[in-house]
């Protein structure tokens, strides 16, 4: 499982055989060790300056520490570096990377888990004699002094919050340089570990949402809030085999997360929270803005949600589509990766996560009185939206639809009215008509699209055909009305920068290309039939179009950019 | 507690890929075990019907020892993480993965007429999580499971040592470090500095297994 006590690998320079040297070395060096006078470091150390005697130096000294150690010694840094003066950086590199057994009174017991803060170990703590999990900081995270303060002073506020829904601290501390703090030890998993078991379940994910939203609700009275509230976050008791209901959940974390978090200067951010839990992130956060108790209500409802759909409500494959989808689009209702999920706790759930903290429970209490409602029968709090509530949610869940009906409806209606404010004498009748069945004609085929992408997993694959439909309607709509020298033509950059709005370059390039053939064709075809004209220039055309693809797409490169720098942060894990 | 019905969620590990990048490994633990369960009880499989052809019976007992303490472990819900690059079952799964993939694209290359770049641009990929996406697939077959047992004997001979079989079958079988060094009664210093060169043998063989073919 999960394990404790490797070294830092082998240098990774080291080649093969070198570090079969080194094991080897070792190797001969315990074996000396068990059958009797006790070997010297000093006689197994090769010649000369190779590369392997550094790793092989420290490999030793570490192992010679552990068979003293156990033998009840005590050694010390001072005596190393006495017999090893030329490498005074390995000596304290082992005796800093030692595994400590025990910190600050506390026995360690095993490793729970880790995280970007720090390590979580299973302890009993000595002078109780009780068993805690001792989350212990990395060194480094809390840098300076200032930073180290206020995470104490954050932990000890934490530490007074009572509920029997929320992991107790009972002790925060520093042992030789590290933080660290006790809690209570709950043994029984996160709550993502059930998700896939509450699908079938939904009556109890809402009765554990509602015991968690309580407990939220009594630290929000307490000044806290919680800022990471995730699957992970939530902890259960009892036996991962007991039915879901039938334990109880605990929230973890509380209050530790804040201060640690943006305020301080720099690398803390990002074990704040703004990373790893981004799908579970309400919209104002993740934009930087003004945080209150509604922030952990989103929380509430995401963490809902995926109990309900199996997922988070907004997951792509990188952190920047993730974060655009968490500010901009609608989560699918979970009924519809769910048919079990009841309507009036969908309702619930799609409150929690509106956009906008207004629309939002109040507070932590609300959602949990109205989770009681529901768990009641009684009609719930959480209306059914009304008209245009539905058209924004509609509009914000598929945006590509909804922004090519209006524009298609409103450049029909244009079509319509400047017929009719013609004088009846100079009206084409037979062009009017031909129009207008493009303009119906182009409809129909957004409205396949939509249905083709609503069947589709993958319904990226389908926007190419999106791009294709545009450009070739926009095209024959201007050879209709014979418009290719009118300033109708700037439909065509228009589309090329919409299509940055997908955030790929391929697509960027595909949309360029598609409009410059079409203008193209139309230019062509005007050249053979009534010959070169004035104000019908290709070339002006294609340049234009070039270049509004070159901005975008490079655009486009930089956010991936953006993108990929925060994905491989080292500091992510 | 993963029921035996998975639901449309499915054991896709295109999913697993995306939760673990979404920050969430704990989320794709289940999925990654279901699939994990499966793969090795396929791979033990073909590992009883290989030896039937004869050979030591001992040794025999020893190969088959680390899959069914895996299957035995499984249900006692002791699952290698999907977190723990460094876990030994997860380096074998890659390797073979890998192996699997270079082989498919060294077909169609020579179908093409030996395209040998394609196959080092893939012997270069070290993201491990698009090779499992890529390569794995979504369930484990029985060809896949075959080729794991198949690497999982190549390497643990490639070892060339008693004493890092020895701790590669432990580890594989699931015991901590600690136990391991009890068992053995050495250090745990030494366990760790074994482990950390059987990863490096096993990573660098697969190298070496790709340009040979």
């Amino acid at each position: 499982m999960s394990e404790e006590g490797t070294t830092e690998p082998i240098e990774e320079t080291l080649s093969l055989d070198r570090a079969r040297f080194v094991n080897d070395a070792c190797e001969r060096f315990e074996a000396a060790w068990e059958a009797g006078p006790r070997p010297r470091i000093e006689d197994f150390l090769p010649e000369g300056d190779v590369p392997e005697r550094p790793v092989l130096l420290r490999e030793l000294i570490a192992l010679e520490l552990e068979l003293r150690r156990d033998l009840g010694e005590r050694p010390e840094p001072p005596e190393y570096l006495g017999r090893f003066p030329d490498r005074p950086g390995v000596v304290s590199a082992v005796f800093c990377g030692a595994e400590p057994e025990t910190i600050a009174g506390y026995e360690l017991m095993g490793e729970l888990g880790r995280g970007g803060m720090g390590v979580v170990y299973r302890a009993r703590q000595g002078s109780l004699n009780r068993l805690v999990a001792l989350k212990v900081m990395r060194s480094g995270r809390l840098a300076t002094e200032a930073e180290a303060r206020r995470f104490r002073i954050e932990a000890e506020a934490a530490a007074g919050l009572r509920h029997p829904h929320i992991v107790r601290i009972f002790e925060v501390g520093c042992w030789q340089g590290l933080h660290y703090f006790s809690m209570e030890l709950i043994e029984g998993g996160s709550l993502s570990r059930v998700l896939p078991a509450l699908r079938a379940d939904p009556r109890a994910a809402a009765v554990l949402l509602a015991k968690v939203s309580k407990a939220v609700g009594h630290a929000h009275r307490h000044g806290f809030v919680h800022r990471d509230l995730k699957p992970g976050n939530i902890l259960l008791d009892g036996d991962p085999g007991d039915p879901p209901e039938a334990r109880e959940p605990f929230v973890t974390d509380f209050g530790l997360v804040k201060r640690v978090g943006p305020d301080s200067e720099e690398g803390l951010t990002n074990s704040g929270g703004i990373v790893g839990t981004l799908e579970y992130m309400a919209p104002e956060q993740a934009r930087g803005g003004p945080i209150d108790a509604r922030t952990d209500v989103y929380g509430l409802g995401a963490v809902l949600y995926a109990m309900l759909a199996g997922r988070p409500p907004f997951r792509a494959d990188s952190p920047m589509e993730t974060l655009v989808q968490v500010n901009e689009r609608e989560p699918e209702p979970p009924s519809r990766a769910n048919p079990k999920v009841p309507r009036d706790l969908e309702r619930i759930c799609l409150k929690c996560l509106e956009k906008d903290p207004d629309r939002r429970y109040p507070s932590a209490e609300g959602l949990a009185e109205d989770l009681g409602r529901f768990l009641r029968d009684e009609p719930v709090d959480a209306r059914r939206t009304g008209l245009v509530g539905r058209l924004r949610r509609w509009s914000r869940r598929e945006p590509e639809f909804a922004y090519r009906l209006v524009a298609l409806g409103a450049i029909t209606a244009l079509t319509q009215s400047n017929y009719f404010a013609h004088r009846p004498e100079i009206r084409k009748l037979d062009v009017h008509l031909r129009v207008t069945g493009e303009e119906l004609l182009w409809l129909v085929a957004v409205v396949v699209l939509r249905l083709a992408s609503g069947r589709s997993a993958r319904p990226e694959r389908i926007w190419p055909a999106w791009i294709a439909v545009d450009v070739i309607a926009l095209t024959l709509v201007l050879r209709s009305i014979d418009a290719a020298s009118s300033v109708l033509v700037i439909g065509y950059p228009m589309l090329v920068a919409a299509s940055g709005l997908w955030a790929r370059e391929r697509l960027v390039w595909l949309t360029a290309g598609l409009a410059a053939y079409g203008y193209a064709t139309l230019w062509a075809e005007h050249v053979l039939t009534r010959g070169f004209e004035r104000n019908h220039y290709l070339n002006i055309v294609v340049v234009s179009l070039m270049v509004t693809a070159m901005v975008v797409s490079s655009q486009v490169r930089r956010l991936w950019s953006l993108s990929r720098y925060y994905e491989h942060r080292p500091d992510r894990d | 507690m993963a029921s035996d019905d998975p639901g449309d969620e499915g054991g896709s590990v295109t999913r697993w890929i995306g939760q673990l990048k979404g920050g969430d490994p704990d989320a794709a633990q289940p999925l990654w075990e279901r699939y994990f369960d499966r793969l090795v009880r396929l791979a033990r499989q073909k590992l009883v019907s290989g030896r039937r052809r004869g050979g030591d019976e001992d040794e025999e007992d020893a190969a088959l020892s680390a899959f069914d303490s895996f299957c035995a472990g499984a249900a006692r819900g002791r699952f290698p993480l999907l977190g723990d690059r460094e876990d030994l079952w997860r380096l074998l799964v890659v390797i073979t993965a890998r192996k699997a993939g270079a082989q498919a694209q060294r077909r169609r290359a020579q179908k093409r007429g030996g395209d040998l770049h394609r196959v080092e641009a893939a012997a270069e990929q070290d993201d491990d999580g698009l090779v499992l996406e890529q390569l794995a697939g979504p369930e484990p077959t029985p060809e896949f499971a075959a080729m794991v047992a198949e690497e999982y004997e190549r390497l643990l001979e490639a070892l060339g040592d008693d004493d890092l079989r020895r701790v590669a079958v432990w580890r594989l079988e699931g015991l901590t470090n600690d136990e391991i060094a009890d068992r053995l009664g050495c250090a745990r210093r030494t366990v760790a500095r074994r482990l950390d060169l059987i990863r490096k043998i096993w990573s660098s063989d697969q190298g070496e297994g790709e340009v040979e073919g």
